[in-house]
């Protein structure tokens, strides 16, 4: 059987390829191509080729083969250059799982359940800020409370209370180094402030872990258990891979939510019928309380809030593209891969495909809907958090403080943009441009309870409340 | 629609609607069932993702394979049946839509 290389996009220029108009605008690049040359086809950046696989079959073999046939490890090298080669995901298979161990326990119902309530929290100091009314530009506002909530629920209220507007600049900066286009040695503005920051913030980070080693906290707290955390041989965790997991989660734990939950209020803003079905469920889930007391229970219930979200996820997800290298020659529906090309999995055109999502331009929640007999719900059709064993794996951390953060905001808001929304080409998660901001004035509640928890339960088709 | 109840080992119970084709284990997770821990993040490296199946559904559900039994045998201090699976590797769909699963009372291998 003959196999032929994937078809390459039209356009390249001399040596560099597609890189120049990679750079400029990466999702239109990756649009051309499927109109052009359909569910598979190639990009030339730089002399390197990038084979791009689209829709829910491809998506399937691309996790499912990552770790043997693809490799992550060599995929995302800038990663590299934020962290280090012996890190998570690019370390051997064995250290990743020891520091994935680590973390993992953060992630567990029981841990996730006391989140709630910091979540709301921080969602209301913003309210706080915010005041009666005003204007907001929705990432330099969303974001700080985003990195907040990560900082606070990882790490505790200490770590939070000493973040300020520094240690936020630092980590926008060290976030610019996300380059996947250019060569990293290439020492752009953005690479050296890039570096810069990493060096600082593992400074601080450093200076703190050695405070509390001198002073414990008793009982500890994650970042306690964190500093003490051994590998199952007994040897202590280097203070390099906890300043790294630190990082990691913190950064994580906002570069792409800010931009995700950023682009789910302009969605619900832009979109009133849905803002209307948001709003009759928070009058059923929280009445018109203000959220100080909202509990994980309440949150879980709000199941038209996580429509709305996994919506925007298809439309926008930020993190717009996923990249493997191939650890050895691929054949695939009669299309030849060779060995060290790099494997790319597209979201933002998969998730826009006629065949996975009817009428996928348009903004409708409703399609995911379970209940629904055509619901959209196959499987590796949705992939705004990965898929596989790398799946995000703050996933469900994100999905509940996006609702917390939406819920507080639309129970205590009535909102309107005043610019419009459009991504950023070109970065390296797909942000809404700024400024975009949103005119806000405040609704008043009166302060009545929410349903009860068993009328939530039954309404929601638990066989016990029933 | 995939439908699936967890039953705690108290017997109290919630049921969780699966949107996204996804596997036992973060249907579990995603909506703070307690009792699946899944430290290892679904890659069948720890085995705190173990429930048990309800009988009924075994069948349909299917016995652990070889590889599956390994991990689950090595675990200490837990009773492993059966109808032990490791959550991580149940994959939901459209014919386990009313899937009963009994969460174990422990869930030990990585410590937290």
């Amino acid at each position: 059987m003959a196999s032929v290389a994937l078809p390459m996009l039209d356009g390249a220029a001399p040596v560099i390829g597609h890189l120049a108009q990679f750079f400029r605008d990466p999702v239109s690049v990756l649009k051309r191509g499927y109109r052009t040359r359909g569910h598979l086809f190639a990009l030339n950046l730089m002399g390197r080729r990038m084979n791009v696989m689209l829709g829910p079959e491809h998506n399937r073999f691309f996790f499912e083969e990552t770790d043997k046939l693809l490799s992550i490890r060599e995929s995302m090298p800038f990663f590299l250059k934020m962290f280090s080669p012996d890190f998570y995901s690019f370390a051997e298979m064995d250290e990743y799982l020891r520091q994935r161990s680590i973390i993992m326990p953060r992630f567990k119902a029981a841990s996730m359940k006391q989140y709630v309530p910091i979540m709301a929290e921080e969602s209301l100091n913003l309210v706080g800020r915010l005041g009666e009314e005003g204007e907001f530009d929705l990432i330099p506002t969303l974001g700080p409370v985003v990195m907040d909530i990560a900082a606070h629920s990882f790490m505790g209220r200490e770590f939070h209370d000493k973040l300020g507007h520094e240690f936020f600049d630092l980590f926008r900066d060290f976030s610019g180094g996300l380059e996947f286009v250019l060569p990293l040695w290439l020492p752009t503005p953005k690479m050296v402030k890039s570096q810069r920051a990493k060096k600082q913030l593992h400074r601080i980070l450093q200076s703190w872990i050695d405070k509390r080693r001198s002073a414990k906290l008793d009982p500890p707290d994650f970042f306690q258990t964190m500093i003490e955390s051994k590998y199952p041989d007994g040897r202590p965790v280097p203070d390099e891979i906890i300043r790294h997991l630190i990082l990691l989660l913190v950064w994580a734990g906002h570069e792409t939510t800010a931009g995700q939950v950023s682009w789910a209020l302009a969605d619900l803003i832009q979109n009133p019928a849905y803002m209307r079905v948001i709003r009759d469920e928070l009058a059923t889930v929280m009445g018109g309380s203000e959220g100080h007391d909202l509990g994980w229970e309440q949150a879980i219930a709000m199941e038209k809030m996580d429509l709305a979200l996994r919506e925007t996820e298809r439309l926008h997800p930020v993190a717009f593209m996923l990249s493997r290298k191939a650890n050895a020659d691929i054949d695939r529906d009669g299309y030849h891969i060779r060995k060290g090309d790099f494997v790319l999995l597209a979201p933002s055109v998969s998730h826009r495909m006629e065949e996975t999502f009817r009428k996928p331009d348009a903004y409708d929640p409703e399609r995911f809907n379970p209940a629904n007999p055509d619901a959209q719900i196959e499987s590796n059709s949705l992939i705004g958090f990965g898929g596989g064993v790398h799946r995000c794996a703050g996933v469900n951390f994100a999905r509940m403080e996006m609702k917390i953060l939406l819920a507080v905001l639309i129970q205590h808001y009535d909102m309107e943009l005043l610019d419009e929304v459009k991504p950023i080409a070109g970065a390296g998660t797909y942000w809404p441009a700024q400024p975009c901001r949103v005119r806000y004035k405040k609704r008043v509640l009166d302060a009545s309870a929410g349903a009860d928890i068993a009328t939530l339960a039954r309404a929601a088709g638990c066989p016990v409340h029933s | 629609m995939a439908k699936v109840t967890f039953i705690q080992p108290d017997r109290t119970s919630r049921t969780c609607v699966n949107f996204e084709g996804m596997t036992l284990m973060h249907l579990a997770v995603g909506n703070l069932v307690d009792g699946i821990d899944a430290l290892c993040g679904g890659m069948m490296q720890c085995a705190t993702c173990h429930c048990y199946i309800a009988p009924e559904w075994l069948d349909r559900v299917g016995v652990a394979p070889e590889d599956e039994r390994t991990m689950l045998e090595a675990i200490e201090g837990v009773e492993v049946r059966p109808n032990s699976r490791l959550s991580c590797q149940v994959q939901l769909g459209e014919e386990l839509d009313g899937l009963v699963v009994e969460i174990a009372a422990d869930q030990p291998g990585i410590q937290a």
